[in-house]
């Protein structure tokens, strides 16, 4: 069978190219932007030093640095407008593709779709076993054996959890009643850095 | 870590790369001796000033410290990693995610050559590659040789192969060995089977051609 893809043409790719390019920030939104950020990050801030600082920071010490964090980022996000501004005002790739006579329909190629990507998978773990306790640790959660308990069938030996995931290759164990415990039904990892084997998962199929 | 932020702030370019490198303090607070920690931290400032992802460095010392192992030794795994990531990560380039640094990390960790990274990045340009290579680090894990394994895998890309038949075909591979077949003759039954649904090379409109020769080398870490 023939192969009916056509090549794209010069005017095409610098059609692509220009519809690649980002489209105009407005100041307000840049604000707004900052604004949610500085929100959110104090929020994670808050109970990451409840969870973590043994000591954490005076408030006022704590408000002062995120306010001056936040000029930062405004400034920051200023220049990065102007200078976004500056450099494509005369841009020779926009202009040949709005002087154009005839309206140009291209497909643009899919680029890196990392909202896709860099959503997380559910994936459960079951552990079948007798047991007072069971947490999972992995490369997922910071190896942090309090951060993963596992819940327990009702009159069942089964125990599981499901865990949002990224795609790709992890290493975790069942810590059951404090003692590690690879996952008989996956496949081993070895561990040539600490030599403590775990359990692999492959992670790609929601 | 004031006096740090108050640099920051006056030099206006580091922010969000420090606030990641204090996230990764915080983590490490407590988990380790002193002077593992400083190493630790030592390495971090070079991942960031490298531009590498620091996640996989501060989750490795963890690893460690979740294993109890010495400090020594979470201090060399964690110097190693770094190699490692650097290596990933210009072999993926030009904008590898840090997923796929990571992927790649483990990748070269068992035997695959920087050459199949790369390859697998030309199949690839604009999709993540952390999926293919955790499968190709499992297949060269279940005792396939890892030449053997790239160039089964990066076929596969090439064609079009999706991750979930990727993952498919491993788990396959897996089970027939446990079954007792031989790793690669798992591996060739199943890549024929995934070969029937997949169309013929070149016409998936993936791009790369012949891999290099040097993907059919590669040492399989000791």
């Amino acid at each position: 069978m023939a192969d009916r893809r056509v090549e794209p043409g010069p005017v095409v790719e610098r059609a692509i190219e220009a519809l690649r390019e980002l489209p105009p920030i407005h100041g307000d939104a840049i604000g707004r932007v900052v604004a949610a950020a500085a929100r959110s990050r104090a929020q994670d801030a808050a109970s990451d030093v409840d969870d973590l600082l043994p000591e954490p920071a005076a408030p006022p010490a704590r408000y002062a640095r995120r306010l001056s964090m936040v000029a930062a980022a405004v400034l920051l996000a200023a220049g990065t407008v102007a200078l976004w501004r500056a450099t494509h005002a005369s841009s020779d790739v926009t202009g040949a593709a709005t002087a154009s006579a005839q309206p140009i329909v291209v497909a643009v190629p899919a680029s890196r779709d990392l909202n896709a990507e860099s959503d997380p998978i559910p994936t459960q773990f079951v552990f079948d076993g007798r047991a007072r306790r069971v947490t999972l640790v992995g490369d997922f959660n910071n190896w942090d054996p309090r951060a993963t308990p596992l819940e327990q069938e009702p009159r069942s030996t089964l125990w599981s959890v499901t865990v949002p995931m990224q795609r790709g290759r992890h290493v975790y164990a069942f810590l059951v009643d404090s003692v590690w415990t690879i996952d008989k039904r996956a496949p081993v990892a070895r561990d040539p850095d600490f030599g403590v084997t775990g359990s692999v998962i492959l992670v790609g199929r929601p | 870590m004031s006096m740090r932020l108050c640099i920051v702030v006056a030099t206006l370019g580091l922010p969000v790369r420090l606030s990641a490198q204090d996230a990764g303090v915080a983590r490490l607070d407590g988990k380790l001796d002193v002077e593992t920690q400083t190493v630790v931290l030592r390495t971090l400032d070079s991942a960031r000033t490298r531009g590498l992802p620091m996640e996989p460095l501060v989750d490795k010392a963890l690893e460690g410290a979740t294993k109890r192992a010495a400090g020594a030794r979470i201090q060399a795994a964690v110097s190693s990693l770094l190699g490692r990531l650097e290596a990933a990560r210009d072999a993926l380039a030009p904008n590898p995610t840090p997923r796929d640094i990571t992927a790649g990390a483990d990748a070269l960790a068992f035997g695959a050559t920087r050459e199949a990274l790369k390859a697998m990045r030309a199949i690839r340009p604009n999709e993540s590659v952390a999926v293919p290579l955790g499968v190709l680090t499992q297949l060269v894990a279940s005792g396939v040789p890892v030449g053997r394994a790239t160039r089964v895998v990066a076929d596969l890309l090439r064609r079009g192969a999706r991750d979930e038949q990727l993952i498919a075909l491993n788990d396959d591979v897996r089970s027939y060995v446990a079954a007792g077949a031989s790793p690669e003759v798992a591996l060739d039954v199943r890549t024929r089977g995934l070969n029937a649904v997949l169309p013929p090379p070149g016409a998936a409109g993936v791009a790369g051609d012949a891999l290099p020769g040097a993907l059919t080398t590669g040492q399989k870490k000791p």
